[in-house]
Order: structure tokens, then sequence, then C-alpha cells
């Protein structure tokens, strides 16, 4: 699904314009990254949990330079599904496949 | 440790955001929610563009193991719901790790200190946290994002939420070593060694550099002194003399031309000179016989002491001959002037010199009857260039 046609279906559940719509989910958006920047997870109910985690230095290979590298530490974003999600779509092929 | 955001604030705060009521905000939450299952469902995929994208991956049949029983069972395919950020998303949360870049270690995988990844899980735990460094770099400003960009479709990126980080690609890395690498390496061993590979790297970087200026610097000051030192004592004579072809028909009876610069004993014949440097035959016989035309004739009396006309060494004594009267040669000095030029002229001959016959035909403009004392001993195409001039 393309972000239009989530706009585009979203509005049409809320009764809502599209360039509404379309900034309700710019700010929310916003608000989510803000706080996966700020290192705070959160849940979104039926949906799942939102983490942001810290990767250790790795001593990785490289072997353009064939010598091993330090990897510098990096911050990521996590997912994990909720329950629900999971188990809905666990078994279930999507209908375009 | 990770902070954690409820819900509700999560709600209080998009509610701020966009003046809506609480009540809205959920509703509107919910609804997203549903729409994301409905485009799970329908595409197996739901962007969400400044974001990040949802996705459904398949995971083939495995065998596992029962983690009670210890029985070997088979876990069945199955989809599992994936989320990928965006690129804003990944940047803005990596932003206090953004400016530390890989460092090379001195090690390849054939030395004994290397023994691989497999190392790095369990030192990893031991090591500072990520948490550390952020303490450590001082406070970075969380600013509250705001997407700025229009709407984005859909982005291409790598897959990165569950795999190991790849090497710096090549085309950032110039060198191995970056100069802007506040990012400690934790264990003990791994920091002697980053930093010796650091600090050699760096100062040989630089080391060379500074020598090679240095040396250029050296050969300029050197070069310098050389060409710039005084002629006290030269190795090799320094003057020459002006050929006498480039000049055109010797003015013999206006030669003089400048008042006496310097009173001219006129008793003696001849002067003791020691020679200056920058100084010729030309200038001696122009400065004291007020006629560099009569520079053979200098040439003539100190002939046993020179050789090459077009050289008088600097410090050696010369003789000049001194005219009785300068306006006016004596026809004895005119034939000792012509015996200086034929002097001129046998060495000239003697070289091969192009220019020998205008010595001769100068000879003679002095005094004519040098021409005839000289006709048998002399080259024949000369002495008619001479005569005939």
């Amino acid at each position: 699904m393309t972000y239009s046609e989530l706009i585009d279906q979203l509005s049409e559940e809320l009764g809502l314009t599209k360039t509404e719509t379309k900034f309700l989910v710019k700010e929310t958006v916003s608000e989510f990254t803000t706080k996966l920047g700020e290192n705070s997870g959160f849940t979104i109910p039926n949906l799942g949990t939102f983490k942001a985690r810290v990767k250790e230095v790795q001593k990785v290979y490289s072997p353009h330079y064939d010598k091993y590298m330090l990897v510098p530490p990096k911050r990521v974003v996590d997912f994990s599904a909720g329950t629900s999600l999971k188990n809905k779509f666990k078994f279930v092929n999507p209908d375009n496949d | 440790m990770t902070k954690k955001t409820t819900f509700k604030e999560l709600i209080g705060e998009i509610s701020d955001r966009t003046d809506k009521s609480h009540a809205f905000t959920e509703n509107f939450m919910r609804e997203l929610v549903g729409i994301i299952e409905a485009g799970l469902q329908s595409n197996g995929s739901v962007t969400i563009g400044g974001f990040g994208k949802f996705e459904l991956r398949w995971m083939n049949e495995r065998s596992g193991i029962n983690p009670q029983t210890g029985e070997e069972i088979t876990i069945p395919g199955q989809n599992k719901v994936v989320f990928k950020p965006y690129k804003a998303l990944r940047e803005h949360v990596n932003k206090p790790y953004a400016q530390m870049e890989a460092q090379l270690l001195d090690e390849g995988p054939d030395s004994s200190t290397g023994s691989g990844s497999t190392q790095s899980p369990e030192k990893t735990k031991k090591e500072k946290t990520g948490e550390d460094f952020i303490s450590e770099k001082g406070s970075v400003k969380d600013e509250p994002f705001q997407l700025e960009a229009d709407d984005k479709e859909e982005e291409d990126i790598d897959n990165l939420v569950y795999e190991r980080p790849s090497p710096i690609p090549h085309t950032e890395r110039k060198t191995g070593i970056t100069k802007k690498n506040n990012f400690q390496s934790p264990s003990p061993t791994q920091v002697n060694k980053s930093k010796l590979a650091e600090q050699v790297q760096e100062e040989s970087e630089f080391r060379w550099s500074y020598v090679a200026v240095v040396i250029v610097i050296l050969i300029t000051i050197f070069a310098l002194i050389y060409f710039s030192r005084p002629d006290e004592e030269p190795s090799d004579p320094v003057v020459t003399q002006p050929p006498a072809v480039t000049e055109t028909e010797p003015n013999l009876s206006t030669s003089n031309e400048e008042p006496n610069t310097e009173p001219v004993e006129s008793e003696t014949e001849s002067i003791p000179v020691v020679i200056e440097p920058g100084q010729s035959l030309w200038s001696l016989a122009d400065l004291h016989l007020d006629d560099a035309y009569l520079w053979p004739w200098i040439y003539h009396v100190n002939r046993d002491n020179l050789t090459d006309p077009n050289v008088i060494r600097t410090g050696n004594e010369l003789t000049l001959p001194v005219p009785s009267d300068k306006d006016q040669l004596t026809e004895d000095e005119n034939l000792e002037v012509a015996n200086g030029y034929l002097d001129v002229y046998s060495w000239y001959r003697d070289t091969d010199s192009e220019n020998a016959k205008y010595f001769l035909w100068g000879a003679g403009t002095y005094h004519e009857d040098v021409l005839e004392e000289v006709e048998g001993s002399v080259n024949y195409n000369d002495l008619f260039f001479a005569r005939n001039r």
C-alpha cells in the first residue's frame, strides 16, 4: 500500500480532507521520530513497540583492507509487532501473492 | 537505559502538536493502525513517508529445539511483520553517533592476535555501552523532529534492522584512519592497538610531508647563498670580453670621448694595476687609456701573463701602458697597439675562430706596416680581408 493510498483510506475513515490527514500523519510521524531520537520507546496498541537500541562496537573483517575494523556504536530503531498483529498474519498469505 | 513513553503521553504530545483533542488523536491512531493492518492484508507492505515501511516477510520452515523439553521441533514457515525505518528516521536516531567512523586495526586475519568475530559478542558485553558514549560526549540537543520534506513515496533502503553492520563503503574512505574520531575502543588491548594504528598512520602521514617541505626550504637557502656569494676567490675566471666583431668600424680618430677621469702619470711608461672583479681588458683600456679599443695594447704588454684575451683573473696584476698623450697616440704607440691586435689575431687564429681576421684588420688600421711584416707568416685569406675591408 503506497503512502497516497494510505492517506486516501485514512481520510475516508476519518471523514477529513486529504490535506488534513496528511498533516496529521506527518505530525504523528514526527512525534515518533522525536521520541526515538530521545532514546525513548513507545507502544502502539495492536501495532507493536518501537524502541531505540544501541548497537555495540563490533570487530569486523574488511576484505578490502584485509584487516579487522572496529565499527563504531550506532543507534537503530527496533520494532516488534504486537501479538494480535503477529498472529493475524502468521500463517496468512497476503491477498496479492 | 532506554526510556519508555506511555501511549497516553504519546497521544498527549500529538494532540498538542496537531491542536486536536485527546479523544480525536486516540481515534486517529486507532484508525491508522487499522489502515496499516488492512494494507498488510492486501499488499503485504505499507509505506509511511518520512517514517518507514511495514512489511510482511516470509520465514521458511526451519528446525528448532523446544527449550523446555529439549526435543527437536519444526518451526513452520510463517510471516513476520517487519518495520524498515527510512533515512530521515535512521539519521535522526543515530545523531549522537553520526560523527563516529570505523577504525582500521593493525591486525589481519592471519595474525595471532585476531581471533575473529567470535570474540566480539563476549567482549562487547563487558565494554562500555553506547550510553556511556553519550554521556561522555556531553549533551546532544534532542530537537523535536519535524518532517521538513514533502511526503516521500517508497524509498529503497538497505535492509538494516536485523543485520550486522557492513563495513564503511570504499567511497567514503580514502585513508584507513579518520581524524575526527572521538570514538574510544573499549578494551585495553584494543585501545592500544587502535590508538597505535591511528597514531602511526597520522604521524607517518604528517611526518613525510613536513620533512619534504623542510628539505625544499634548505635547498633554496643553499642555492641563494651559493649564487649570491661575492666573488672573493672564484674558482673560474668570470671575466669575458665583448667580441670585437659586434662593433661597427672602430673609429680611431674620434676615440677620445670622455674627459680624463683619472690622472695618468705621463712620465712613466707603464703602471701596475690590480685587476678588480668585473673588469676586463676592454674596461681597463676604457678606464685608463680613455679608449676601450686600445685594449689589445694592454694585452700585448702583458702577453707573457695572459693567454686568452677574453680572460683576466681578479687579483692578478697587469702592467698598463701609459700613452704620452691620450688624445693622440704616437706612431710607436700605434705600433704597439697594432702588435697587440696581432697578438689577439694570432690567438684567435690558433683557436680557429672565425673572427680572427677582424683582428688582423684591426692591427692594420693602427699601423699599416704590421700587415707588411706578417705577410709571409699569416693566413692569406685573412690578410686579403684585412687589406681590402
